[in-house]
């Protein structure tokens, strides 16, 4: 794969990431679920920054970013995380230098913020293959 | 229940050996990869070459010393297992993923300043751990090599969330 396609693969897990956290945290009471609320608005925050950067660092390439979709399936168990961690493990194997340390920390910040969801943790977020779920 | 790990098919019987057999083992890993379409700066992994040996090799012992560490605390405060032991639990898996399989040295009670501080020091060390997997996926000459190394940087950081702090998802 090449760099820029794991750029692209990240980003399009990106957008997902951005409009899930989003419908979620508009369907989300802030005086109800306080804990809730506060842990959606940061995961959306933090993947549109990274949304942005990748869009940006992709154009710099000299490509075109990929689009997001018009809409896409809130899924009944939240695993936007669970891709947005592939992607950004794939990219990690596809890159070199500042950006492979750019795609870790984008996993590092994945793999903790799903926990704010889910609370299990495994023993190889991102790297499927290895684990049974 | 934390997710448990497929050990690679190994029948190594050196530490050196069984880095060498799992850089192998990653590397058939990224050639099943069909759609790498050109190699990376990152890509390849040659066992013969083994460009990664070493910094596999050092982090399997720093693996192992934290490993110690856990199985120390638990021998000499038996009722901080519940605590400890996922930790060990995560480097027995992480080594597996290695290549790793030696057995572990029997773990002996150990002085600590007291069962806080105990936990104190393992917190902190596996910090500084995480730091350096990081560190180390970012220097790995191998891609697959580097995915791995960042995915168990992950697990550790994940580790180091104090548990129960999930928030009930309840969408609509």
């Amino acid at each position: 794969m090449t760099t820029i396609r794991a750029l692209q693969t990240t980003l399009a897990a990106e957008h997902a990431a951005v409009y899930v956290y989003g419908v979620l945290g508009a369907q989300t009471s802030r005086s109800a679920a306080p804990d809730l609320y506060a842990a959606l608005t940061a995961a959306y925050t933090a993947h549109r920054g990274r949304r942005d950067l990748l869009t940006r660092t992709i154009a710099d390439l000299g490509a075109d970013p990929v689009a997001a979709e018009p809409a896409y399936t809130v899924p009944a168990h939240l695993d936007t995380g669970d891709r947005v961690m592939r992607e950004a493990a794939t990219l990690v194997a596809n890159t070199s230098g500042v950006r492979r340390r750019w795609a870790i920390m984008a996993l590092n910040d994945a793999a903790v913020r799903v926990l704010a969801f889910r609370g299990a943790p495994e023993m190889l977020p991102g790297a499927d293959e290895y684990t049974d779920r | 229940m934390p997710a448990r790990p497929h050990p690679l098919s190994l029948a190594a019987t050196t530490r050196r050996t069984a880095v060498g057999v799992a850089l192998a083992g990653l590397a058939a890993l990224s050639a099943c990869d069909a759609s790498r379409d050109e190699p990376s700066a990152a890509s390849g992994v040659s066992a013969s070459a083994d460009p990664d040996a070493d910094l596999v090799s050092g982090l399997s012992d720093e693996m192992t010393t934290l490993l110690g560490l856990a199985a120390s605390i638990e021998a000499t405060y038996p009722r901080l297992g519940p605590s400890v032991r996922p930790w060990r639990e995560l480097h027995e898996a992480h080594l597996k993923v290695l290549g790793d399989d030696s057995t572990p040295a029997p773990a002996h009670r150990r002085r600590f300043a007291g069962p806080d501080a105990a936990l104190r020091e393992l917190r902190q060390r596996e910090q500084r751990f995480q730091a350096r997997l990081v560190d180390a996926s970012v220097s790995a000459q191998s891609g697959p090599l580097a995915r791995v190394l960042a995915c168990m940087s992950a697990g550790v950081a994940q580790r180091l969330v104090p548990q129960g702090n999930a928030t009930q998802l309840a969408a609509g």
